[in-house]
């Protein structure tokens, strides 16, 4: 049995009264693509960012690459690229200039981060706007040049937040594919994501996050042996403890159809 | 949210239905906007926000005030005991400037949003009373700027010239204002059409910052008035006269006062004309052209152009010069890059610049005695040790720095957190170096080339202690404020801090100025060569000592 690249045990963070995660363990292996989902307010950004260090725990011990990581470390952030869930990022200045800046801090050469960045964007199909402001970009752009980001300087562990926002059918099949041949070659990809059809799809692995514990951690076809619902979405109501939607619908269609005279 | 303009337009109701219009729509549509208006907060009042920003208040109301007080300066021409046709003329010319960089300036995110389109015509409204809206919202809001811009010149008026002629001027000043909003347009589609809508947020910007910087500088002027009103003013209108705009809304007056010489009847002419051919061509012409290239305004030209090009080479060579680490020159650039482009920092941080060049000049100025001739003053100036008035930059630059903090993009910092960097010093130090190289050295170099020249070489080293010591007020401010990331803060958040450090600041400014004055009055040998070589080296271990913090060190 190969080593976990991450390991996680009981970890706990909380704000304030807020207890956020309660006691989450799992470990990752190389080679996975690991669904994390959760209903939103679950806690699997803030997992993700004690990850990478945005955050510190509260308690419980991580360890990433073979050694235990700690609030302050940075040496390990060679090895990860991350994509946020909100793409924000310096929209006054040109692709070319944030990735130099991005290439740069990973200790990369100007002209290798450029050759790399061009011929990458290329591939995206927005080659032609490398030199121009992000702000004239539209969402989906955006996003190609955030994924372009996190991987310039080739990660080991991907962690992606919403990573397909607002990329069209087309470069959704590209990127597909781009996270399965990183697979194949023992890249770790931690995805979370609302979308279950396309988490069911590509994740080898789901943990499902919910109230501050991991709910569930298998396989979709171990998730559906232990279940009684078929697909993602209803296993996820089922364990999230929700099913008062067509409930809420009704509610909203009947208000929608009031009239005041 | 009431307002009373609107209580206004409501008299119009009936004319509006009857030519087609959705008068309730139309309401609805001029009291949203009106909000917006109200919280958007304009650029006369730009140096006015940092003080506590309460949301209650209307600040556009509140922005009239300011207007109102501008109009300072031509309510004192028009109460001047001067020729009726030179006076309008100059009056004219100063609203004109005013209205046009304010429309340009401040209403030009009205002018320009697109999303009006993309969010209201989705709703069941028909575009003729879209456009009223339009027109009646424009209309609002020139007739406000227009009256609070003329408030005091109108009062004069009346009391100078008595009512009819103060009615006149209303008049006339509507007519001029018919010609600017033509020529707004006209310049924003002429813009448009060549450039994209990069170019034209540049512009409004520049124009933005040229407001700001007039207006601040204004203050100066208003003071210094009252000397010049001996100079005559009286000035008969020759052939190019056609070429001044202002003097055709001028013309009627010196007409109406019996004056009927031909080039008025000519000039009062085109006056009453050019308008109303401009507001013709604005409506039947430019604005379906406005429109169309509307959408041109969030798009970018793909090819860069060649400045952006030298920019990022000039960034690398200086990166290459300044910084030891590669990480410390990723930085500079990123740095140079976000300080050359942002405008929301430009415009914050010009107005101050251009103060921190003119500043020490006026000073000097006050102190020249007032029968002197120019060379008696320059000859003065060469033997005082008034050049130490440089401390007046030295006191303002480096609270500018106080804003490499701040961003509109903030948001973007997280990318911070996922870099592999050891601690912020690289961060910081490097984009520090590129706000001294991009904002702090190139006025200063102004004012000491300026200082040089006026005071002779001798000043030169005093100049580079003055440099150096504004370096040292950098560090001093950053180590009393905390250091934060670079460009990691919004503009909005409440900016006291900044007060506490500028405060500070000028406390520091004064020891440091006062004891160069001392080191100048000492006049010991090699002692100015000497502090020099001190600064110098003392600068790095500073810089080092103070910059070089940890993560936990950041203020957030």
């Amino acid at each position: 049995m190969t080593q976990p690249v991450l390991s996680v045990k009981d970890l706990k963070k909380s704000f304030g009264h807020n207890d956020v995660l309660k006691g989450i363990n799992f470990d990752v292996y190389p080679g996975q693509i690991i669904g994390y989902i959760g209903p939103n307010g679950a806690g699997k950004s803030t997992t993700v960012k004690i990850f990478l260090g945005m955050l510190d725990k509260d308690h419980g011990d991580i360890t990433m690459f073979g050694s235990p990581l700690n609030y302050g470390d940075w040496e390990y952030k060679h090895r990860i690229g991350y994509v946020p869930e909100q793409s924000e990022v310096y929209e006054n200045l040109t692709a070319s200039e944030y990735l130099t800046f991005v290439g740069g801090m990973y200790g990369m050469e100007d002209k290798e981060i450029l050759s790399k960045a061009s011929a990458l964007m290329d591939l995206f199909g927005i080659k032609d706007t490398l030199h121009s402001r992000i702000s004239s970009y539209s969402k989906g752009m955006r996003q190609k040049l955030l994924i372009i980001a996190s991987m310039i300087h080739d990660p080991d562990i991907l962690f992606l937040d919403e990573p397909l926002s607002g990329l069209d059918a087309n470069s959704v099949m590209v990127f597909k594919e781009i996270l399965a041949q990183l697979k194949s070659r023992g890249k770790t990809i931690f995805y979370s994501s609302h979308i279950m059809e396309v988490v069911e799809k590509i994740s080898d692995r789901i943990l499902l996050l919910s109230g501050g514990e991991i709910v569930a951690d298998g396989s979709f076809d171990e998730l559906k042996a232990q279940s009684t619902e078929g697909s993602l979405q209803e296993i996820f109501n089922q364990l999230t403890g929700f099913n008062e939607h067509a409930d809420i619908a009704s509610k909203f269609v009947e208000i929608m159809e009031r009239r005041s005279s | 949210m009431a307002f009373r303009s609107l209580t206004i337009v409501d008299r119009f109701e009936g004319l509006f239905t009857r030519i087609g219009v959705d008068y309730k729509s139309m309401r609805k549509i001029l009291e949203l906007k009106l909000t917006m208006d109200a919280r958007r907060i304009p650029t006369a009042m730009q140096s006015k926000r940092n003080q506590k920003d309460s949301d209650e208040g209307n600040k556009m109301l509140r922005s009239l005030w300011m207007y109102a007080f501008f109009s300072l300066m031509p309510g004192i021409i028009a109460a001047l005991p001067v020729p009726i046709f030179s006076k309008v003329t100059i009056i004219m010319g100063i609203s004109m400037f005013l209205i046009m960089s304010t429309m340009i300036s401040d209403f030009s995110s009205v002018l320009l949003d697109i999303r009006d389109k993309n969010i209201l015509l989705a709703f069941p409204v028909n575009s003729k009373t879209l456009s009223a809206a339009k027109a009646v919202h424009i209309a609002i809001y020139l007739s406000l700027i227009t009256l609070s811009l003329n408030l005091l010149p109108l009062a004069a008026m009346t009391y100078s010239e008595g009512i009819g002629m103060a009615l006149l001027l209303v008049v006339m000043l509507v007519f001029m204002v018919m010609m600017v909003i033509f020529l707004t347009s006209l310049l924003y589609v002429l813009i448009l059409k060549n450039f994209d809508g990069e170019k034209l947020k540049d512009l409004i910007s520049s124009i933005q910052i040229m407001l700001t910087i007039v207006m601040t500088l204004g203050y100066q002027v208003v003071a210094r008035m009252f000397e010049f009103t001996e100079v005559s003013m009286s000035f008969t209108p020759k052939w190019w006269t056609i070429l001044l705009p202002p003097t055709w809304f001028a013309a009627p007056f010196a007409l109406f006062s019996g004056e009927s010489y031909g080039m008025y009847f000519v000039l009062a002419l085109l006056g009453l004309l050019v308008p109303v051919i401009c507001l013709y061509l604005h409506f039947k012409v430019i604005t379906p052209i406005f429109e169309e290239s509307l959408v041109k305004l969030n798009t970018s030209d793909k090819n860069a152009s060649r400045a952006y090009f030298s920019r990022n080479k000039r960034a690398a060579m200086w990166s290459a010069l300044l910084c030891r680490s590669k990480k410390e020159k990723a930085a500079f650039k990123f740095g140079y890059s976000v300080l050359s482009t942002e405008r929301d920092l430009k415009q914050r941080i010009y107005p101050s610049l251009a103060m921190s060049i003119v500043f020490p000049f006026i000073m000097a100025a006050s102190f020249v005695r007032s029968n002197d001739t120019f060379a008696q003053a320059l000859m003065a100036f060469r033997t005082s040790n008034q050049f130490l008035w440089v401390y007046f930059s030295v006191m303002i630059l480096p609270s500018l720095f106080l804003f490499v903090s701040h961003s509109k993009y903030y948001k973007g910092a997280w990318i911070y957190g996922s870099l592999p960097i050891e601690d912020p010093y690289a961060l910081v130090s490097g984009t520090f170096k590129s706000a001294i190289l991009k904002y702090g050295v190139p006025p200063f170099l102004v004012t000491a080339i300026l200082m040089t020249a006026f005071a002779g070489l001798r000043v030169i080293p005093h100049m580079l202690i003055a440099f150096l010591n504004a370096v040292f007020m950098v560090l001093i401010l950053t180590k009393i404020n905390g250091i934060s990331l670079p460009f990691s803060k919004d503009f909005q958040v409440a900016q006291d801090g900044h007060m506490k450090g500028t405060f500070l600041g000028m406390v520091v400014t004064g020891i440091l100025s006062g004891l160069h004055i001392l080191l100048v009055k000492l006049n010991i040998p090699y002692m100015v060569l000497g502090l020099l070589l001190l600064q110098t080296i003392c600068l790095v271990p500073v810089w080092k000592n103070i910059l070089k913090v940890s993560w936990d060190d950041i203020k957030v």
